[in-house]
């Protein structure tokens, strides 16, 4: 049976793709001159990691390029070179390179080898150019090591004296082979990070002729006297996650000045102790914050798995249709009388409780935090501020929020378009902001956080607001404002997302030419939220967009309208009210309109817009609805309010095809289908037909 | 594919016993002795098996095919490890497990070559012993 090592690509890529932007968000933390250890300690790992998997899949131009950018961060962890800005920048170029190389690897394309040749010769340059010029004769590996794993430069002399000693046992399940590990890899890495003692077991390896020779049989004690810390012991094994039972604890011996590299037999309690008895053993000198590192379980993301979301759309569905003939049995069952009907209502109400609770946990598992887009900022801010010449701090907060994958997906690039202009727009450069008073380094903010059964998103900067009279003039200049009319600030500052209005001095190659602002309001709307701006001279603006935390499920109130059911999104209602004779007045160009709070209001009769025969003729014998979408109200009329419910959207797009004024649709428990109401697309369409 | 034409680049000594005997000769095969001393070179009849340059997880099933006819064989079994450049665990494991069942049947192993490929991997997996590898020259 030949092994198809092309059945883990897929794992590799993901993982590595993941792992380079840990490496990224990494590198973009580390502070120049002065670096944090477990910062480098973290790119480290993910060069190595990903060189490890490429070597083993045969991807030979990644793993040797990872293993030149390897060798530049062994010089950085051992503190033998310095972190400098140009450092950061050839490691965050790397990071580009090794990405562009996996996705044409992984796409079957050909990888630019002259700029990874480039990059690849700055790298070993910047190597070569370090060692020549180091005043001192390089220290020691241990020593260096040593250094680089101290948060602490006084307490080094004593750490050169205590090693760790970690003690694993590694039992690799029969599948590890199979599964592309080699053992002798891991094993050859644990040398490489100092002492290493090895007994193997092979009691278990049955007679040649039974055996599976893709199986395998061993474990292995292992003995490790190192400076290398938990994490780097884990990450040799990282590969293995899943594949293997692994214990590892610190002995935390003193370290023989010379010992023999003998195999030294493991005394067998300290080996088969669990990785919590660590503590109990002689400490002498250790420090309890290292100690707390044994008792880390060392894969700590075996518990979780990868899904396709195919998979996971597909569970969401039949949920969906769970719900639906739910609600059919639900109805069915209020019909009917007698003892048995009785107990069969209570278990339709077990069973509503039962699939509701499984819907939110499928919904939940679509659920990402919004790191996956924030991650990307830090590195755009900062290459764009270098460009411009400006001093920005990116500041975000909330990143842990959860938010639907669809909308996640979808909300990136506007954002990008956000913070893009905040930092080109937004912030002033340092002269400017000088000049004002202001600290030269600007600042954008990401803010995400839950509000109302929504998420908010608020991309905001500290420069100068945006430009009340540029805007204004703008408008007027192409009649989009009368000359001797001052609308609100607030519609100023909307007026920027009209297509094409570019209030930018100068275009540049970052944002300015007036495309954008538009499509970014189109993006949020298309994902059912809304985005709205506050400005204040001198002091920024900020952009705050409100989006739904799922599109697959929605929250509607049912009203009735003649014999049909429509279904109104319950974010966008305001009130419901009964109309007294007399309150409704007529206007020019707006039709019916009544008072409401503090404006009127047009109505909108909802059986006119969809041609249906209302039961109430009369504006005082229904119900009217106000609703809210595009900053505009409206009162829809109806002839009765049903209920409240959560229903399962169904794209009218997909089975059907693309109505105005409706969003989707959806099944009711008696089997028919409710549409469900687009409100802002409502109301352009009834204010298209007020004024024909 | 690649390792299809690895493997079968395996012969054993019998199918090509002009090139084996003179390689015998020359290379004067280090004596892997029987627990009962029994010496294995004196026997009249042996058997080779060829290690390819690459011996790992793609080519052990074969590689296994090709131990278990001769494991229980009373003749000398050589292992030619002199190609022999890249091998993984999971070769190490077999080979181990082919010494172990000719040790029980008190039956020889030698090795042909200087086996430092194999020896620096059976040191890191710390299985040296198990192999039964003869003293590096």
């Amino acid at each position: 049976m030949a092994l198809d090592l092309a059945q883990f690509h897929d794992a590799f890529f993901d993982e590595s793709f993941e792992a380079l932007d840990t490496m990224e968000a990494s590198l973009l933390k580390l502070n120049v001159g002065e670096p944090e250890p477990e910062l480098i300690a973290t790119i480290f790992r993910v060069a190595h990691s990903i060189k490890g998997g490429s070597a083993t899949f045969g991807f030979t131009e990644v793993a040797s390029f990872t293993h030149t950018c390897e060798t530049l961060l062994d010089e950085l962890r051992a503190a033998r070179m310095k972190v400098t800005r140009g450092i950061t920048d050839l490691l965050l170029r790397s990071v580009d390179v090794m990405r562009e190389m996996l996705r044409a690897v992984q796409h079957k394309e050909p990888i630019d080898a002259q700029r990874v040749a480039d990059l690849q010769f700055d790298l070993e340059l910047a190597i070569v150019q370090n060692n020549s010029a180091a005043p001192d004769p390089a220290p020691s590996a241990d020593e260096t090591r040593v250094v680089a794993d101290s948060t602490d430069a006084a307490a080094a002399p004593e750490a050169v004296q205590t090693a760790h000693c970690w003690t694993i046992q590694f039992k690799p399940y029969p599948q590890l082979f199979a599964h592309g590990n080699d053992p002798m890899r891991m094993l050859r890495e644990l040398s490489e990070l100092g002492e290493l003692t090895v007994q193997a077991h092979a009691e278990q390896t049955p007679p040649l002729a039974e055996m599976d020779p893709e199986s395998c049989y061993l474990w292995w004690e292992l003995r490790v006297q190192t400076d290398a810390t938990r994490e780097v012991i884990d990450q040799v094994f990282d590969w293995a996650e899943g594949d293997c039972e692994l214990q590892i604890t610190d002995e935390r011996m003193q370290a023989p000045a010379a010992s023999n590299v003998v195999k030294l037999p493991l005394e067998p309690a300290s080996a088969a102790q669990p990785v919590e008895a660590a503590p109990a053993e002689p400490t002498r000198a250790a420090p309890a914050a290292e100690h707390n590192e044994a008792p880390k379980q060392s894969l700590g993301d075996g518990s979780s798995i990868r899904v396709s979301t195919e998979k996971i759309d597909e569970l969401m569905n039949t949920v969906g249709e769970l719900v639906i003939t739910q609600s059919m049995l639900s109805q069915l069952g209020g019909k009917l009388a007698g003892p048995v009907a009785e107990q069969l209502r209570s278990g339709l109400t077990q069973l509503e409780r039962n699939v509701r609770e499984l819907q939110e946990s499928v919904m939940r598992v679509r659920m990402l935090p919004i790191s996956f887009v924030f991650s990307r900022f830090p590195r755009m801010v900062r290459d764009l501020s270098q460009r411009l010449g400006k001093q920005v701090e990116l500041k975000v907060t909330g990143d842990q929020t959860e938010l639907d994958k669809t909308v996640l997906e979808k909300i990136g690039d506007p954002l990008v378009h956000l913070v893009r202009n905040s930092v080109d727009h937004g912030v002033e450069t340092p002269q400017v902001r000088a000049a004002a008073g202001k600290p030269a380094c600007g600042t954008v903010y990401l803010e995400a956080y839950h509000k109302g059964g929504n998420i908010t998103v608020e991309v905001g900067d500290d420069g100068g607001g945006l430009d009340k009279e540029r805007i204004l003039q703008k408008a007027r200049e192409r009649g989009l404002v009368g000359a001797n009319e001052t609308p609100p600030d607030e519609a100023i500052y909307d007026l920027i997302f009209m297509a094409g209005f570019s209030t930018a001095e100068q275009t540049t190659d970052i944002s300015g030419r007036g495309v954008g602002m538009d499509v970014v309001r189109r993006n949020i709307k298309e994902l059912g939220g809304a985005i709205e701006v506050r400005s204040t001279p001198g002091r920024g603006s900020r952009f705050i967009i409100t989006l739904p935390l799922t599109l697959a499920i929605v929250d509607g109130q049912s009203v009735a309208v003649g014999a049909e059911t429509y279904i109104v999104p319950l974010i966008t209602i305001i009130e419901s009210l009964q109309l007294k004779p007399g309150m409704v007045n007529r206007v020019a160009g707006q039709g019916e309109v009544f008072w409401f709070r503090d404006g009127y209001v047009p109505i909108v009769r909802l059986h006119e817009v969809f041609g249906v025969k209302p039961r109430a003729a009369q504006l005082h014998e229904g119900l009217i609805m106000v609703v809210e979408g595009d900053g505009r109200r409206v009162g829809l009329f109806v002839d009765e309010l049903l209920g409240q419910q959560q229903v399962v959207i169904k794209s009218l797009e997909t089975n059907f095809r693309s109505v105005e004024g409706v969003s989707g649709a959806t099944i009711l428990g008696d089997g028919a289908v409710a549409l469900i109401l687009d409100v802002p697309g409502l109301i352009r369409l009834s204010g298209a037909r007020a004024a024909a | 594919m690649k390792a299809k034409s690895k493997s079968s680049k395996r012969a054993r000594r019998s199918d090509r016993p002009v090139q084996s005997s003179v390689e015998a000769e020359r290379e004067a095969p280090a004596v892997v002795p029987g627990p009962e001393g029994v010496d294995a070179v004196a026997q009249s009849t042996e058997r080779t098996i060829v290690l390819a340059s690459h011996c790992t997880l793609k080519d052990v099933a074969a590689l296994k095919g090709e131990l278990c006819e001769v494991a229980e064989d009373c003749c000398t079994v050589t292992l030619d490890v002199r190609a022999l450049e890249r091998v993984d665990t999971a070769a190490v494991q077999l080979l181990c497990a082919f010494v172990r069942e000719r040790q029980a049947r008190e039956r020889a192993v030698e090795w042909l070559g200087e086996p430092a490929t194999l020896r620096e991997a059976a040191r890191l997996l710390g299985m040296e012993p198990l192999l039964a590898l003869p003293e590096a020259r």
